[in-house]
């Protein structure tokens, strides 16, 4: 049967071949299922997930708890959803290959628009519902695809036992299908519903168990900041309007360059996309819903805040590439903040010792790189190491997943309420997790940019590429490109130190746990380490589709077959040629040589080796350090340790310099403004009106007398007034 | 059949509505005499109607029924010259339908407060009916010694009917007190007449008017003239600072009266005050005419505001008909054809409505003076529906809100203002319509939205069938005309055709 | 569809059907049983619905003027007529009208438990008066049916209202009346002006159009007309008497007044105010200050909001922040903003209706609206939370939902005017998740901790019937508003265009040098007064 499938393939994936042959005709298979799959298997899991909710509801309700797989539980509730979730990404999967070996076979020129129906239409401003297939976001959807299907995967072992496990899937298939959306989308408006859709979809996940009140405050953290980020996605769409009339991708790339090179408007379009870049893709200042993000289930951290959504932002400015290249200042900016963030995030990962925390500081740290990529004009670059950060950051998110799921198994055993995700209290777990062990260290090795594994080769483009950029003739602020050069690079060397100090602390030493809790660690089943496995592999060789041409003429290249040389830069190529043709327009040919010498292969080598020290020197230290479980450990943190520790305390003075400000103003804008001075004023018109006819009614006193008094004080005002 | 009142004769013909009247009060006070009727009595149970001076009530209405065919009969009829005593105009006649209407209904509504009261049945209705002919001899007179009798008519036998219940205190307090203030004012009036006389040689609206407008009288004598008149007026339609009494003589009387004369009276000053203005003092509407903008912005002001902190309904409605003074001083102010046709309108309106409010309110309060504290009407319309659904109508009515007569006589009033460009005014009346809405719709919530305070509140609330009559006919009339006033605003306008051409042409128009 | 509807001839009856068959209905359910009277009421209204559904097919979208048009006399010295007409701007709101109404009678039938009879009465009587407010093209019929809505209004709030109902209904009462009644003045001012031009009395919304009217008349006229409109719809800082009214007001009252009382506002503004008074409309000073105020309701009342302790006074005050875009929208004075001003109206009344609907289900089971009160009930209240986060998200404009597209479009129509105003406006994307989702998260979320919480019902069927056509239209209209927006453009367009013609006629006249080529020219004996600035 599987070969059956195969043949089928490769017959589907011929249509689009032959055609090639005859005239680059690019046949688009069934898009619009790759995007509908998902949907379907959401309202199906929901269907289910809320019938659920209702047995479940009965238990609650009665005193209990659910007991998923128990007398209550229907069978539909755990089976239709383990098939349901994974199989609808199987078959997005599968489609999305189809349509990948199609477009392999053709050098597609300009990208397919696949139009449905008219979304919005006002008769001055059009936005269809429309699918978008080029190189670049057959990219995306190869990886939202194949690695969600992994983390699905994952997820019916990982999951299993929870009873919101059809919630569960529903939520993700949910999120895939808003990914797609974004992605394939063929305009900034439908991309901002996937936008939105994913960031809905996070918050869904980040706050999937509810009940706890600190998960479901993370889950609206990380809605609202990234709402931040939205208003410049929406202020950057406004602008493209007023520019272009429409926010469809292909009028607005063919009419991007009448736009001034540098001019204030291309630059402010670019700038506020940033912005909403800077909020999907957790940078700095808004980075900080991204370790709160944590609090969700584990494959969902991998998948979301990990693998895909906040790569997004990455998407957008490479999408975007033509305008990023129009505004060096934009480009500057993103370039720097990526810098920044990545320096900064690393050293925040320096100290943590939650084990998703180290993972989450590290993808904040590792999405500031590929901002890097793409605001030094290495479009290429940064969708390459988005594409192997997917690879190996999903599998360390499901290696400390696997890790957690059985740290969590130990403890519930004993009934212990220990930090099942502390990293204090781990230690030794390489005996009881060895694939997990493994997978993760080629993960590890990966991130780190240890050569030949599918890191070293995207972060060094990047490092590269800084380096040239900032060395062309006509570079805007080129001190500038070399600090952020600088600080790429240490940053790499602090990411080699943090990631091994993690898998020291994990897998390495003695074991912390518990002696009752040890007995119980086990291996994850084969519905988790299958994942691991593949991903594993990916993050091995992934990096040699786009292996940069200086290396494979040099030794290292030599070393090994490297038959996709720079294939993920001429894939991309139709795409990203007229943002480079606008940069060696202004900009002339980039550097060849590093700020300090030296060329793309030294500074490659000298980077590995430098990692390499790093990881071993840090084995070496950490692994002598004497690490004591959470319950034992007394230290009290100083100085820069307590910095690094509680993140610079910049949730703090967000707190008190922004959030706890809103809330004052809010307060008194209610209780002030609106109860008293507005409302107040209301009700003092009634009170004073009441007032004036109760003065007036005074002299109503019954005395006839009075009356008389008055009348003729009125006689004589109206005589006076008429007579004079 | 045309009168040429040069002949002694003719003016019986053109008084003939007005001569019933009269004639008819004696019969119904002869009636009274014979004893039998006399007896009112305070127990409950019996029907009011068939006993004890109902008889009599029912008779004093046959003499209305033959005033209006007499009223009727004279739109067949007209006059030569323009310059007689006694008008024989649209005008005149609309505003008789007013008077006969107002007497009708307070007759009807009377029934059974005159029974339980022990009232004297026969005096009752007689002075009621003496009542409204002074009240047409106000509207009719086209001369200001006519206006003046028919004043003095109206006034004494409302003076009286004042102090009928001679067994309440306040009734009698309210008596003296009307009484006294009113010869005062009387006093300036008649100050007004010398006056005009002085100025002009004449005491007839019309030759005053050419005279005036001839630049024949005298400017300073006219405008003391203008002066001491709008006093007198303004103290019998109750306008600020002259309505001082109002309160306490609504308060006091009893409460048909109340309704009779919020309505008859107020509505015979007004005719009467219109006529003397816009036809004899037209030529000197600089004059008056800022003394009239203050007096309505003053009037709708204050009084709209006293009405507010009134919790004793009669009260409350006392003050209501103070500003709806005002917004009758407005069209008086705006002195234009649309304005007087606004204002006869609106006149009929107010009738209806307010003494369909007040039959519900003596109702309430048990065909006596009690029970008249807002508290009182709590959970009132859950428990008489049919009565809170109508005095509801007639509220929003008073209100001014669309669906109902109040609003199209508001509307009409404000055509007038806006013809004459009087938008302060018409803000100040808009405004001060919303102070209303608060204390009309606040008897509306005690019987709405509060529930009673003991079961059973409500069981002894006395509506005879007369009285019923009585209300349903005011409610149709105020929502036939709050939906299709087309024919009533014809007539009024059409009313104040012939007003027009005796002064020369009413101000504000042509413009 | 439209073959068969016209051989009923339904274009030519189907307006006055639908203002007088609820009209009857008010006489049959007083008529009826108590018990009765539930089913009756609602049955009745579902058919006003059907009825009101053939508008869509008998609607041409393709013209901008009124349609249907039918005029009788009714006072015709005056010059009013009975005179009605829809397009494509009364269209939807008469559709949402009678759709929201059969849906707040229904939501009604457990909140509802004393005199009955009485309160779907007014209910039927309100649909009534509300549909004849949207299809009058006699100004002063309009007039007389945008102040009989407060008549019932008033007694659902007073009536079946809760513990400071009083209160709420006389302050909705006064201050609503306050803004219409200044309007008045300026219909009779129109009115008065028309009869010394046209040489006839007239009421007639055609009529009036021809009026010529100085700048400083029209800025006066603005003025009475705006305030009216704007206390409806409300704008800051007349907005005060909505919460109020709304916590007061029962399920059904506040469905009915979030839904389709507010747009009376808005509409008036689309309708009168800017091809009345085109040159007052677009004066910058004007404009600014209609955004300006909108903006600010965006905010501020996005930020009362957040801190509302009572989950409906907060739903309440979104209200307001949800109307503000729609006054964005309509003074950003082109198609864009004003179709998405009314994309918002429809999907406001939609959404905040659901949502109004829901917390009346909540407080049926809870009694109380507290949102401290609440907590965890997702767990025990699955279709409830999945309706009330829908509802919610489409409240606050997630994309994919009908608030998207609205606030969406308004806020682009805002941009290309005024951008400044626009950027502002759009930080109320953040705003509303700041206020929506903390409640969300404190009722449905957190721990199940009460026990009162835990015995919270699921949603009956008779609830999901009506909220699943809610939320079925919230996402329908999010992703495919295009029905509605092609049907609403062309009479868009001619509001434009009729306020843009004005402002290049009020150009010429102040910039033409030439006082002879200057506007006064006689035209079919129609004298147009210059444009006075």
């Amino acid at each position: 049967m599987v070969s059956g499938v195969f043949a089928s393939l490769i017959a589907l994936t011929q249509g689009g071949g032959q055609a090639a042959a005859e005239g680059a005709h690019f046949e688009p298979f069934l898009p619009g299922l790759v995007v509908l799959l998902p949907l379907l298997g959401f309202l199906a899991n929901g269907i289910l997930a809320l019938r659920h909710g209702r047995a479940s509801a009965d238990a609650v309700r009665a005193g209990g708890e659910f007991n998923l797989g128990g007398p209550d539980s229907r069978p539909s509730t755990h089976t239709l959803p383990t098939w349901i979730g994974p199989g609808v990404m199987a078959g997005a999967f599968l489609i999305t290959l189809v349509n990948f070996g199609r477009m392999l076979g053709v050098h597609l020129e300009a990208p397919v628009v696949v139009h449905y129906w008219t979304w919005m239409a006002t008769g001055t401003f059009t936005v269809d519902a429309a699918l978008q297939l080029d190189q670049l976001s057959m990219i995306m959807m190869m990886i939202i695809t194949g690695v969600g299907f992994l983390i699905h995967v994952f997820s019916v072992g990982y999951m299993k036992e929870d009873p919101g496990y059809p919630r569960y899937f529903a939520y993700l298939n949910l999120f895939v299908f808003f990914m797609l959306v974004l992605v394939m989308g063929s305009s900034y408006a439908l991309m901002f519903v996937g936008w939105e859709g994913v960031g809905l979809c996070s918050y869904l996940l980040i706050g999937f168990w509810f009940a706890d009140r600190e998960k479901a405050d993370a889950g609206k953290k990380a809605f609202i900041v990234n709402r931040i980020g939205d208003v410049g996605f929406l202020i950057a769409m406004f602008l493209l309007y007023k520019a272009f009339h429409t926010v469809d991708f292909v009028p607005v790339f063919a009419e991007a360059e009448t736009l001034a090179y540098g001019g204030a408007l291309v630059t402010a379009i670019t700038l506020f996309f940033f912005l909403g870049a800077v909020g999907k893709s957790a940078q700095m200042p808004l980075y900080v819903w991204l370790p709160d993000a944590m609090a969700g289930p584990t494959p969902v951290s991998a998948l979301i805040h990990a693998a895909t959504m906040v790569t997004a932002g990455v998407y957008l400015v490479a999408r975007s590439s033509v305008l990023f290249a129009l505004s060096p200042v934009a480009s500057a900016t993103v370039a720097g903040v990526g810098a920044l963030t990545a320096l900064f995030a690393a050293t925040i990962a320096l100290k943590q010792n939650d084990i998703k925390k180290v993972l989450a500081y590290s993808t904040v740290s590792q999405l500031g790189y590929m901002f890097v990529g793409v605001g030094v004009g290495a479009y290429a670059a940064g969708v390459f190491h988005l594409m192997t950060h997917a690879f190996f950051k999903a599998l360390l998110f499901l290696g400390s997943g696997a890790v957690i799921h059985a740290m969590h198994h130990a403890y519930h055993s004993t009934h212990r309420h220990e930090d099942a995700q502390d990293m204090r209290n781990m230690g030794g777990l390489k005996a009881y997790m060895p694939i997990t062990w493994a997978t993760m260290w080629v993960a590890t090795l990966a991130i780190a940019g240890i050569w030949p594994f599918a890191g070293f080769f995207s972060k060094d483009e990047i490092i590269w590429q800084t380096a040239a950029f900032g060395g062309a003739a006509g570079a805007p602020f080129p001190t500038l490109y070399t600090i952020y050069w600088i600080i790429a690079l240490a940053a790499a060397m602090l990411t080699a130190f943090y990631m091994t100090r993690m898998m020291v602390m994990t897998f390495h030493g003695t074991n912390r746990t518990g002696e009752a809790e040890a007995k119980q660690l086990h291996e994850a089943p084969a519905t988790m380490w299958i994942p691991l496995a593949v991903l594993a592999a990916l993050s091995a060789f992934g990096g040699w589709i786009n292996v940069p041409e200086a290396i494979q003429n040099s030794f290292l290249g030599g070393m090994g077959a490297f038959p996709m040389s720079e294939w993920l830069h001429h894939w991309l190529e139709p795409l990203t040629a007229q943002a480079h043709h606008i940069q060696e327009v202004n900009l002339g040919e980039l550097s060849h040589s590093a700020p300090f010498g030296g060329g793309e292969v030294l500074w490659a080598v000298l980077s590995t080796v430098a990692a390499g020290v790093v990881v071993l020197l840090t084995i070496r230290t950490v692994g002598r350090q004497k690490i004591v479980s959470v319950a034992e450990d007394t230290t009290e943190l100083t100085g820069i340790s307590a910095l690094l520790y509680n993140k610079y305390y910049v949730d703090e003075i967000y707190d008190r310099f922004i959030v706890q400000p809103i809330i004052e103003a809010s307060r008194f804008c209610w209780r002030v403004v609106d109860a008293r001075i507005i409302d107040g004023t209301v009700n003092a018109v009634g009170l004073v009106s009441k007032g004036i006819g109760w003065g007036i009614s005074m002299f109503q006193t019954g005395s006839v007398n009075t009356y008389a008094f008055i009348l003729t004080v009125g006689v004589l005002v109206i005589l006076g007034a008429s007579l004079f | 059949m045309e009168l040429d009142f040069s002949r002694q004769l003719h003016f019986w013909w053109a008084l003939l509505p007005e001569i019933i009247l009269c004639a008819w009060g004696m019969v119904v006070l002869i009636a009274g005499v014979s004893g039998k009727h006399k007896k009112g009595g305070a127990e409950e149970g019996g029907d009011p109607t068939l006993s004890g001076g109902a008889d009599l009530g029912w008779l004093a209405l046959v003499g209305v029924l033959l005033s209006a065919l007499a009223n009727g009969w004279l739109y067949g009829v007209t006059e030569v010259g323009r310059t007689s005593m006694i008008a024989v105009d649209g005008f005149r006649l609309f505003a008789n339908w007013i008077f006969l209407i107002a007497a009708a209904l307070s007759i009807l509504i009377s029934f059974a407060y005159v029974y339980r009261q022990r009232l004297q049945a026969g005096e009752f209705y007689a002075l009621m009916l003496f009542a409204t002919a002074g009240m047409m001899f106000m509207a009719g007179g086209r001369d200001l010694i006519v206006i003046f009798l028919g004043l003095e008519v109206m006034s004494i036998a409302v003076y009286a009917l004042t102090a009928f219940n001679r067994r309440e205190r306040k009734s009698a307090e309210a008596g003296l007190k009307y009484f006294l203030l009113g010869a005062f004012a009387t006093g300036f009036f008649l100050y007004g007449i010398a006056l005009t006389y002085g100025a002009t040689g004449s005491t007839n609206v019309s030759v005053i008017g050419e005279r005036i407008a001839s630049g024949a009288a005298s400017g300073t004598l006219t405008t003391l003239a203008i002066t001491f008149l709008i006093i007198g007026f303004g103290f019998k339609v109750s306008a600020v600072p002259f309505h001082m009494w109002t309160p306490d003589v609504y308060e006091g009387a009893p409460a048909p009266v109340t309704a009779f004369m919020s309505a008859g009276v107020k509505a015979a000053a007004f005719v009467a005050f219109l006529r003397v203005f816009l036809v004899a003092f037209d030529a000197s509407y600089e004059t008056w005419y800022p003394v009239l903008w203050w007096l309505a912005a003053i009037t709708m002001v204050s009084a709209n505001l006293m009405a507010l902190v009134q919790s004793n309904v009669k009260r409350m409605l006392a003050y209501s008909s103070i500003a709806h003074a005002g917004y009758l001083l407005v069209a008086l102010t705006a002195a234009n054809e649309t304005a007087a046709a606004g204002m006869l309108f609106y006149l009929l309106i107010y009738t209806v409505m307010n003494i369909g409010a007040f039959a519900i309110v003596i109702g309430a309060a048990h065909q006596a003076e009690e029970r008249l504290q807002v508290e009182d009407y709590a959970g009132f319309g859950w428990a008489r529906p049919f009565l809170g659904v109508v005095l509801t109508i007639f509220l929003l009515s008073l209100a001014g809100f669309p669906g109902t007569g109040g609003f199209m006589a508001k509307i009409y009033v404000l055509q007038g203002a806006a013809d004459a460009q009087l938008w302060y005014l018409s803000v100040i009346l808009v405004l001060t319509t919303i102070a209303s809405y608060w204390y009309y719709l606040r008897l509306a919530w005690f019987m709405w939205m509060k529930d009673q305070v003991t079961e059973g509140q409500h069981t002894l609330v006395i509506t005879p069938f007369p009285m019923r009559i009585a209300l349903i006919a005011s409610v149709c009339v105020v929502l036939y005309l709050g939906f299709a006033p087309g024919a009533a605003i014809d007539f009024a306008r059409d009313s104040v055709q012939g007003l027009g051409a005796v002064g020369g042409g009413l101000l504000g128009l042509g413009q | 569809m439209t073959a068969l509807l016209e051989s009923l001839g339904y274009s030519g009856w189907a307006l006055h059907a639908l203002i007088w068959l609820p009209v009857l209905g008010v006489g049959l359910v007083l008529w009826a049983d108590e018990a009765q009277a539930k089913i009756l009421a609602f049955w009745w209204s579902i058919g006003v619905f059907v009825l009101s559904l053939g508008l869509w097919w008998a609607f041409d979208p393709t013209r901008a003027d009124m349609q249907m048009v039918s005029t009788t006399p009714w006072i015709e010295a005056w010059g009013v007529s009975y005179s009605l007409g829809i397009d494509g701007i009364s269209l939807f709101m008469v559709m949402l009208t009678t759709f929201t109404t059969s849906l707040a009678i229904l939501g009604s039938f457990n909140y509802i438990q004393k005199r009955e009879r009485a309160f779907y009465a007014l209910m039927l009587l309100l649909e009534a008066a509300v549909i004849g407010v949207f299809v009058a093209t006699d100004v002063f019929l309009f007039y007389v049916f945008f102040e009989l809505t407060l008549v019932p209004m008033y007694f659902i709030v007073g009536i079946w209202g809760g513990e400071r109902r009083i209160y709420a209904a006389i302050k909705f009462f006064l201050y609503t009346a306050f803004g219409s009644l200044l309007m008045l003045v300026g219909i009779l001012y129109l009115f008065a002006k028309a009869k010394l031009v046209l040489g006839l009395p007239t009421f007639a919304y055609a009529d009036l159009l021809q009026v010529p009217l100085s700048g400083t008349e029209q800025l006066w006229l603005f003025t009475a007309f705006a305030l009216a409109f704007s206390v409806k719809v409300p704008l800051f800082p007349l907005h005060t008497w909505l919460p109020d009214a709304h916590v007061e007001a029962p399920t059904p009252g506040s469905v009915i007044l979030a839904a389709v009382l507010l747009k009376m506002g808005t509409y008036g503004f689309l309708r009168f105010l800017l091809p009345l008074f085109p040159v007052a409309a677009q004066h910058p000073t004007v404009v600014t200050t209609m955004l300006v105020l909108g903006v600010i309701g965006i905010l501020y009342t996005a930020w009362v909001a957040a801190v509302q302790p009572d989950a409906k006074k907060l739903v309440a005050y979104t209200s307001v922040a949800h109307m503000g875009f729609v006054v964005l929208g309509i003074f950003a004075l082109n198609v864009n903003g004003i179709q998405g001003g009314l994309i918002v109206m429809i999907s406001h009344g939609i959404s905040t209706g659901a949502l109004f609907l829901l917390l009346g289900m909540l407080y049926e089971r809870r009694h109380t609206r507290t949102i401290a009160e609440f907590g965890g009930i997702a767990r025990v209240a699955p279709w409830f939370a999945t309706a009330f986060v829908i509802t919610a998200l489409a409240s606050i404009g997630l994309p994919g939902t009908s608030g998207f597209v609205g606030e969406f479009l308004a806020l682009l129509g805002t941009f290309e005017s005024h951008p400044t105003i626009a950027f502002i406006a759009t930080l109320g994307v953040i705003f509303a998740a700041y206020y929506m989702l903390p409640m969300v998260q404190t009722v449905f979320f957190n721990k199940l901790e009460t026990d009162e919480n835990r015995q919270i019902k699921d949603l009956s069927s008779r609830e999901m019937v009506i909220l699943a056509p809610l939320c079925a239209l919230m996402i329908l209209i999010g992703w495919h508003p295009t029905p509605l927006l092609e049907r609403m453009e062309p009479s868009v367009r001619a509001v434009i265009e009729r306020v843009e013609a004005a402002g290049a006629a009020d150009a010429q006249a102040s910039f033409d040098p030439t006082p002879d080529a200057g506007p006064d020219v006689e035209d079919d004996g129609i004298q147009v007064t210059d444009g006075d600035e």
